[in-house]
């Protein structure tokens, strides 16, 4: 127990505040706890159904305000029946219920509402639906919580080889802010005037029709039926004396529209450009695979790609501090929002830059790589423990072991190739067919495009 | 005829084939069941003298088959080793009781306690073989006394059996397995495995033609090179008995081709160019079937179809098995694999009867579950001071700090629990049923170290306690993740 003395910190908080919430649902009534942009937690009560007795709400609110301290809200407690759009809020789909089981019987349900300024978007995992006709485009997030780790050449290298295998395939640029894998891959392509900012101003203001979004490039695949198609982030000047003005519009981006959070607005963003590779491409068909490039680091469009856009999210990084202290913390966001059970259907982690040298044989490190996965990944996977009664396992729990090749945690290799490294695709044609690129991408690309053609649990038949 | 097997056909296959798990440990090897996997080439070899290897991976199946004139050949033949045929094999140490041959367990233990040295015992175990006049007929405390009392005549006896072996061009090869069953009081067992590699490692050095060959479990090899100096010059050449995944499905190949009937020859049709041998009695499967990982994946695919579930996301049924069966040092019994795939093609018959495939994914997952109870009884047999030391973990979840397992154990009373359990052993037929327990059974901390070297344990990066899925699921014990099962 904390000394009454001691304050009480953020991480001390919702902890806490559950508790209480806990402690209120056990005399019968639905509880939302509601977390503002501060952290400070309020209690919303319903009852609209069941009179809450006389005393009880001061009594709640002076718990909680003793319990919490500098993190309780400015009210306390507030009843639903005082409330204009309470059903609102206690409807909303963004709130998640307590992860901890509850006891079944007279006793109310306890649900958090967060509201943040930025990566809510973690906490609502979803995955796209198949289109009306049944069809489906098999979306793959590639995500690095630190930049660096070669994801996007990944990704150009990886497109062209969906492509080889007959897909067609559209790379988007979803790294805003250093935009990147449109030239890699366009190369002597042309670049469409608009890219993804555009789209997301313009729509913002009603106005996204007729934005040529994506362009193909001039890659034949070996054989000779896929296409790859590049979605930029930023498009070109069209004409002289009208600047580019990218930074004014990405400035604009991120703002919620009536009607639209971001992540809606992303999402029909990428939407948008997969329409426009069926409108403009001779085939007439929307891509079968979209690479979305995401950028690093805890930002709402990694949150936005990973939860909400794609089916498969590869999770790139290298056998170290950085990486395994970053997507701890992305993890764990995950768990305490609920999510675990829903995202973990759909990571992948990526060792990129593997060495292999007789200093640092390719085994070794991706044995301790495996091991600091499968240790960072287990808050997502099941709490396999004895049944109290019998001392049994419950058969089915979801535990794969390290050495299970079909996990989440389990890495898909790219070795290290210092002939990649700050590689200037224009100047050096034909990169791709190289045999150092070919040997260290060969595992990354065999795996991978099997996951990524797989039909995710519950999707459509293609 | 090239039909392929269906589902129903293919299970009856397995069904034949298959050794049930119950009577794994009869596995008597014979022409049908001696598989010559690639990596065990190297413990054949006649100057291989430590073969090291854990609990079912085939130490006993190894010494019996070179005690076998006919099944020697065959190893001969198809590893390519010919002095494999050019050689003398004496028993110096087994399981079954061969009292003219080597001292039972009941004989070393009244040994031991007069004080005999191992050394002057093995000694007499190599002269017996050798035919000195003197050991006929003797006790073998009288045996060792001999020995003790004459080197001079013993040192002839050896040099007179090198030269004439070397002037017939064969070798004499002394064979030592089952080395647990020596002793029950562990710091004995290995000094009378001391006794043995010093013997062995004075006749590798001292004469051409006379080898030992001793098979034994990694953590008793290492206890017992502690017992004598120069020991490090057994291990530079020291053999070990693994299995690669290539290897466990090419056992399980094998021995599907090697059953005598119409779906076994059907089989041997459909999989490539498999060779006959000794009249029709035994067939060699090709060599892209005994260990190409990508040919064996094909045809399990046939088998089992290829995911664990509805596709590539949830894994590939070829390495979903090994890779769900390994213990803590990454190894996999091939004894655990058959009787997984055993019970997997058993629960698909009664639950799955109309699959595609013989083998469906969920039989797959069950037989995981069978074949951990397997290997928990398999190393309970041998060594039931490891189901002693697991089973105060029952209940609880893993990975678990080192100092909780000591609290459990204390609570439990285990260095108590050990001593009587050794004790037990003492009173009853001692002959038969004698075996080792942990070397430090009242140092805890020690006792998690053998159990790492069993591979019944491992230590997480943080220094955590872990158990594989192999030992844990069959114990009922727990794995710590974020994640509550739903209440419903």
């Amino acid at each position: 127990m904390t000394l009454s003395s001691d304050p009480v910190r953020f991480d001390d908080a919702r902890p806490r505040a559950m508790a209480v919430a806990r402690e209120v649902a056990a005399e019968g009534l639905d509880v939302l706890l509601v977390r503002d942009v501060t952290g400070r937690f309020t209690l919303l009560i319903d009852d609209r159904e069941r009179a809450v007795p006389v005393g009880r709400e001061d009594a709640w609110g002076r718990h909680l305000a003793e319990e919490l301290r500098q993190y309780v809200g400015d009210r306390p407690v507030v009843l639903a029946s005082g409330l204009f759009s309470a059903e609102d809020l206690l409807r909303s789909a963004r709130a998640f219920p307590d992860p901890v089981p509850r006891p079944r019987g007279g006793v109310g349900s306890v649900r958090l509402l967060d509201n943040t300024v930025v990566g809510e978007d973690w906490a609502r995992v979803s995955a796209p639906a198949p289109s009306a006709d049944g069809s489906l485009t098999h979306r793959t997030a590639l995500y690095g919580f630190k930049g660096g780790v070669g994801r996007t050449t990944a990704t150009a290298v990886l497109a062209r080889h969906l492509a080889d295998q007959g897909h067609i395939v559209l790379v988007v640029d979803l790294d805003l802010e250093s935009p990147g894998v449109g030239p890699l891959l366009a190369g002597e392509a042309h670049m469409p005037f608009h890219g993804l900012v555009d789209h997301l101003v313009e729509s913002a203001v009603d106005n996204a029709d007729g934005l040529d979004l994506v362009a193909m490039t001039g890659y034949t695949p070996a054989s000779g039926r896929g296409e790859i198609w590049v979605a930029p982030a930023r498009g070109r000047q069209r004409a002289e004396g009208v600047p580019y003005s990218y930074v004014d519009k990405l400035n604009r981006v991120y703002a919620d529209t009536p009607g639209a959070h971001f992540g809606d607005r992303l999402e029909n963003s990428v939407r948008a450009c997969e329409r426009a590779v069926e409108r403009d491409g001779e085939s007439g068909r929307r891509p079968d695979v979209v690479l979305l490039d995401s950028r690093a680091g805890i930002h709402d469009i990694a949150a936005v790609a990973i939860s909400r856009l794609c089916d498969l999210a590869l999770l790139f990084g290298a056998d170290n501090r950085q990486t395994w202290s970053g997507y701890g913390d992305l993890f764990a966001a995950w768990h305490a929002s609920g999510q675990a059970r829903a995202i973990r259907e759909k990571l992948r982690m990526v060792a990129s830059m593997v060495p292999d040298s007789p200093q640092q044989p390719l085994r070794t490190y991706l044995d301790s790589f495996r091991e600091h996965s499968w240790e960072a990944f287990s808050i997502l996977y099941d709490d396999d423990a004895p049944e109290p009664d019998t001392g049994e396992l419950i058969p089915g729990a979801f535990f794969p072991t390290p050495e299970d090749d079909s996990a989440p945690h389990y890495p898909i290799p790219i070795l290290f190739e210092p002939g990649l490294v700050g590689l200037d695709a224009d100047g050096a044609p034909g990169w791709q067919e190289r045999a150092f690129v070919q040997a260290a991408y060969q595992e990354f690309l065999a795996k991978t495009t099997r996951l990524i053609t797989a039909i995710p649990e519950g999707g459509g038949e293609r | 005829m090239t039909t392929a097997l269906t589902a129903e056909e293919y299970r009856e296959l397995f069904a034949a084939a298959l050794p049930q798990a119950t009577d794994a440990d009869t596995i008597l090897p014979d022409l049908h069941t001696l598989f010559t996997p690639d990596s065990h080439r190297a413990a054949l070899y006649v100057d291989s003298t430590v073969v090291r290897g854990g609990r079912g991976v085939g130490k006993t199946f190894w010494y019996r088959s070179l005690l076998d004139d006919t099944l020697r050949r065959v190893a001969a033949e198809e590893y390519g080793i010919e002095r494999l045929r050019r050689l003398i094999v004496h028993q110096g140490y087994g399981a079954s009781i061969q009292p003219e041959l080597y001292p039972g367990p009941g004989v070393l233990r009244q040994l031991t306690e007069e004080g005999v040295r191992p050394y002057d015992l093995w000694h007499a175990v190599l002269l017996s073989a050798l035919g000195q006049p003197e050991l006929r007929d003797r006790e073998w405390h009288d045996r060792a006394a001999w020995v003790r009392a004459n080197p001079g005549a013993a040192e002839r006896t050896i040099q007179r059996a090198d030269r004439q072996a070397q002037e017939e061009g064969v070798i004499h090869l002394v064979l030592f397995d089952a080395l647990e069953h020596l002793h029950r009081v562990r710091s004995q067992a290995d000094r009378l495995v001391g006794g043995i590699l010093e013997l062995a490692l004075a006749m590798r050095l001292g004469t051409r033609n006379i080898r030992c060959k001793v098979f034994i479990r990694p953590d008793m090899f290492d206890g017992a090179l502690l017992h004598f100096p120069d020991a490090s010059k057994l291990t530079a050449n020291a053999a070990a008995l693994t299995w690669s995944r290539a290897n466990l499905y090419g056992l399980l190949f094998h021995y599907l081709g090697n059953m005598d009937n119409e779906y076994a020859a059907r089989f041997r049709r459909i999989s490539g160019d498999w060779q006959t041998e000794i009249d029709g009695q035994r067939y060699t499967p090709p060599a892209l079937l005994r260990g190409d990982e990508r040919f064996q994946g094909e045809h399990f695919t046939r088998i089992a179809g290829p995911y664990m579930g509805a596709n590539y996301r949830k894994g590939n049924t070829y390495t979903w098995l090994p890779n769900h069966l390994m213990d803590g040092v990454e190894q996999v019994s091939p004894r655990s694999f058959l009787s997984a795939l055993d019970k997997a093609v058993a629960e698909t018959r009664g639950k799955y009867a109309g699959h595609e495939f013989a083998i469906h994914h969920e039989g797959i997952r069950r037989g995981v579950q069978t074949a951990s109870e397997t290997r928990v009884r398999e190393v309970g047999e041998d060594m039931p001071w490891v189901q002693l030391a697991v089973r105060p973990l029952v209940g609880k979840q893993v990975p678990i700090d080192q100092s909780a397992v000591l609290e459990l154990w204390q609570e439990a009373k285990l260095s108590d629990e050990l001593r009587r359990e050794a004790e037990r052993y003492g009173t009853e037929d001692e002959e038969t049923v004698v075996r080792s327990g942990p070397r430090y059974p009242g140092d805890p901390e020690s006792l998690i170290e053998e159990l790492m070297s069993l591979g019944v344990m491992r230590r997480r990066r943080d220094g955590r306690i872990d158990l594989p899925d192999v030992y844990r699921i069959a114990f009922n014990i727990g794995r710590k993740g974020g994640v509550l099962r739903v209440v419903d």
